[in-house]
């Protein structure tokens, strides 16, 4: 046994966080660790790291007790933590990144770049890498940089190494290609420790699984023991209707709502077309094809050097600011849920104002109407079911899935009309995946809600789109309504292009 | 040792008493009030002449210009960025307002030149850092030492001096008994509560320095907002200003110079985060009143004048390790 985890309790204060935790790991393995949101498992990881080191229990690394060593300890014995956020130092050399530390040094006592270089060569043809050593890390494309951060761990001879959420906001080619890449280091020998909402990849690539609910584990799952429907069963603590937009409300005549006509800009070239009222419309394209730009640009996040959009048949001010797509109730929800969405050290209830300080709230001499504020983030925080214990908790409190719940609920709040959610289920665990679905799906029906909804999960997304754009190179190539078609269709779809051009016709 | 459970989800949710770890976050948080009751004890526990209500009297009429000052420049740190040009404007604006007034400009305009003047001011800082993106530390920086300069050139390095009465009242001037200048004082604080926690503005704020980014897309003006901060940062400075001024009935070539460094810890200790987005303003009260108490109990303790920087410069660093220990303890 590599690691062994063994009735490992730990609580913040008052909050008990995690209550007799065990899971081991054996070499070459790779070990999937899955659960809600807020359901311990990034506490866990901290634990097993030594990021948190006072808990109750025992972390064992090859038969030794590791107890009482530090973070750099238990990664010089070989436990290595890849972050969700990809840690690279983006104005670094590839080479730099890798060696980041342990610079070689000439006789003279100075960084000997040459063998740094040659080295850095060396490692990534080793790990089966071929890009170039001396490429700065932020011109690598994501997968790439997260693949960089394995290397480097396993530079510095990591036994296991634990990956947090790796796939998010890759495509699924990218997703492929990260897993090769890991099945073949596991090959080698390394364990991972996989953390992943995606049921579907945990299933495929790995050996063992532990679910952790409410704080409690239930390890010892072996590939094969349980499907899909059982997993998410066992991580949820019940069964989990998959949301499916029914076909006859996909396929509806609507009237239009909101019309893109010829807009251009960044990314953007001459895009045109229409969004009903009630319509959920998927949006399709690799990173740089248009998609996310038009989704950004009408927030007026991204420029729009020309073009007309019309909002239920009046022709409105192309947005030059969020502020302005606000008014005109265009809300966007970001897919930088760190970033762009939420503000940490504001409570639940601040954080869903912040939409409306100026239209809802507004009362006279610039005073925010407290009761309505109340009133409106308490309607929200209810219907969203967010976890927590008021609207007045600080949001940093927060697991990230019931943050994004915020997220949206500031959204919603600001009661638009077109919603534009660009990979809102991201880092969410599937129940409250489908809380949302479920809403979203509510909201277009009684609502006439319109909704532009770009996801790299494509069965998310045929789930709840009525209708799918495609987008490459800038370009709008394929507007296809959603009759039936699977996640391989959607792929072929963008990948050849033959066949656009034959849907086109 | 792997523990297979049935699905039913059997674990009871925890209860959790809140009411020891509310305990400890309502002492963290006001932190700065509890070192300021210590502060009055022990000195008044070495001499008891520290316990009149002169010596209170006292501490409130020194701590007026420091807490006017303090109180604009914490709405620069909440937004995440610092104003170092508030001595400089503290001082020219007085400069040029008694400068004036000595030319036979009428009191009141005076007052109104001074503190519009520190509002002109915050607003070119504001425009200057939210719209053409310059640095703030360097941007605020140099517009300080131009103003600091400027008084230099207008004073040829004479004081002003010869106010009215009734510019001066303010500053001199008693009611029932009671000194003036507590007043200004305490109604700024008590404005500034209201606007923090009651109006869009002060909501923006706050958002603005927790997030910025988040606060655009979520619809904040956030340029706006940053703009209107450095605005009610010039302006405070430049009422601060006349409030020393009328205290001291002269401006001087270095006037209110040495106020910087003080103002920064005051809200520093009061708990405003250097980062932006956190702060409160009865903690910056507080810090303001910590401060004036320990410089006025080193002077009544009869401590050296040679240690008095000392001894602030220690009570600083132990108020900011508090501070940044409370910080660590509370991140979980």
């Amino acid at each position: 046994m590599l690691l062994k985890v063994s009735n490992v309790n730990k609580s913040f204060g008052s909050k008990i966080v995690l209550t007799d935790n065990n899971l081991e790991v054996g070499k070459s393995e790779i070990h999937a660790l899955v659960g809600m949101n807020g359901a311990g498992k990034t506490t866990l990881v901290r634990i097993i790291s030594g990021v948190i080191d006072d808990y109750e229990g025992d972390i064992i690394f090859e038969d030794k007790n590791i107890n009482k060593l530090s973070v750099i300890e238990r990664q010089n014995v070989g436990i290595y933590v890849v972050p969700q956020h990809a840690a690279v130092i983006p104005e670094f050399t590839v080479a730099e990144n890798i060696i980041l530390g342990t610079w070689p040094k000439d006789t003279l006592g100075m960084v000997d770049w040459k063998k740094i270089y040659e080295n850095a060569e060396k490692v990534l043809h080793d790990y089966g890498l071929d890009f170039d050593p001396r490429m700065k890390v932020r011109d690598l494309s994501l997968v790439n940089q997260r693949k960089l951060n394995v290397v480097r761990a396993l530079f510095s001879k990591a036994k296991l190494v634990i990956l947090d959420e790796p796939t998010t906001a890759l495509s699924s080619e990218e997703r492929d290609s990260l897993f090769k890449f890991i099945e073949a280091q596991r090959q080698q020998g390394t364990s991972f420790i996989l953390i992943s909402h995606y049921l579907e990849e945990i299933l495929r690539l790995c050996d063992t699984i532990t679910v952790n609910r409410d704080g409690r584990s239930y390890t010892g799952y072996k590939k094969g023991e349980v499907d899909e429907a059982t997993l998410s069963k066992l991580i949820v603590g019940e069964s989990v209707k998959l949301l499916e937009r029914s076909s006859e409300e996909k396929l509806k005549t609507k009237k239009v709502s909101l019309e893109v006509n010829g807009v251009s800009g960044k990314g953007m070239d001459n895009i045109s077309f229409t969004l009903g009222r009630g319509e959920v419309l998927g949006v399709v394209g690799f990173p740089g094809s248009g998609a996310r730009e038009i989704c950004r640009a009408l927030s007026g996040l991204n420029t729009i050097s020309k073009g007309q959009i019309t909002l239920n048949g009046r022709e409105i001010s192309i947005p030059k600011d969020p502020k302005t797509a606000v008014n005109q109730k265009i809300i966007y929800v970001s897919f930088d849920r760190h970033k762009e969405g939420v503000v940490q050290l504001l409570s639940i209830k601040e954080n869903i104002s912040m939409s409306i300080l100026t239209s809802r709230l507004k009362k006279m001499f610039g005073f925010i109407n407290k009761t309505k504020e109340i009133e409106n983030a308490n309607e929200y925080f209810k219907t969203l079911a967010v976890r927590a214990s008021s609207i007045n908790e600080s949001l940093g409190n927060l697991s990230g899935g019931n943050q994004q719940k915020v997220v949206i609920s500031k959204a919603l709040s600001a009661l638009p009309e077109v919603l534009i959610l660009d990979e809102p289920t991201v880092g969410i665990d599937i129940k409250s995946r489908e809380e949302i679905l479920a809403l979203i799906d509510h909201l277009t029906k009684e609502r006439g809600l319109s909704v532009l909804y770009l996801t790299n999960d494509f069965n998310e997304l045929l789930r709840i789109s009525d209708r799918l754009l495609f987008f490459e190179d800038g370009k709008l190539i394929v507007d296809k309504v959603n009759d039936g078609l699977t996640a391989e269709d959607v792929m072929q779809i963008r990948d050849l292009k033959d066949l656009k051009e034959g849907v086109l016709n | 040792m792997s523990t297979k459970v049935n699905l039913e989800t059997s674990t009871p949710k925890t209860k959790q008493s809140l009411k020891s770890s509310n305990i400890v976050s309502l002492l963290s948080n006001n932190i700065v009030w509890l070192l300021l009751i210590l502060a009055i004890l022990i000195m008044g526990i070495v001499n008891p002449i520290f316990f009149s209500p002169s010596i209170l009297q006292n501490i409130l009429v020194q701590t007026a210009v420091l807490g006017v000052l303090t109180a604009g420049l914490a709405h620069v740190l909440i937004i995440g960025e610092i104003d170092l040009s508030i001595t400089g404007v503290l001082a020219f604006s007085a400069g040029i307002g008694t400068f004036l007034m000595n030319r036979g400009l009428n009191w009141f305009l005076a007052i109104i030149i001074i503190v519009l003047f520190g509002l002109l001011i915050g607003i070119i800082n504001g425009i200057l850092i939210a719209k053409f993106k310059a640095a703030a530390l360097i941007e605020t920086l140099a517009m300080g030492l131009i103003l600091e300069g400027a008084l230099m050139a207008l004073t040829q390095g004479r004081s002003i001096i010869n106010f009215p009465d009734a510019f001066t009242w303010i500053g001199k001037g008693s009611i029932f008994g009671i000194p003036v200048l507590p007043i200004p004082f305490l109604l700024v604080y008590l404005v500034i509560y209201f606007i923090w926690k009651k109006t869009i503005f002060g909501r923006s704020l706050f958002a603005t320095g927790g997030n910025s980014t988040s606060a655009h897309v979520s619809g904040i003006n956030v340029d706006r907002i940053k703009i209107y901060a450095f605005a009610v940062s010039g302006a405070l400075a430049g009422f601060s200003g006349y409030l020393l001024s009328a205290y001291m009935g002269a401006v001087t070539m270095t006037f209110g110079s040495d106020l910087l460094m003080y103002t920064l810890a005051a809200a520093v200790i009061g708990g405003v985060s250097l980062s932006g987005g956190r702060g409160n303003i009865s903690g910056v009260l507080g810090g303001v009143l910590l401060l004036t108490v320990i410089q006025i109990g080193l002077q009544v303790l009869g401590i050296s004048s040679y240690f008095v920087t000392m001894a602030g410069g220690a009570m600083i660093f132990i108020a900011v390790m508090i501070d940044a220990t409370k910080t660590r303890y509370l991140k979980y």
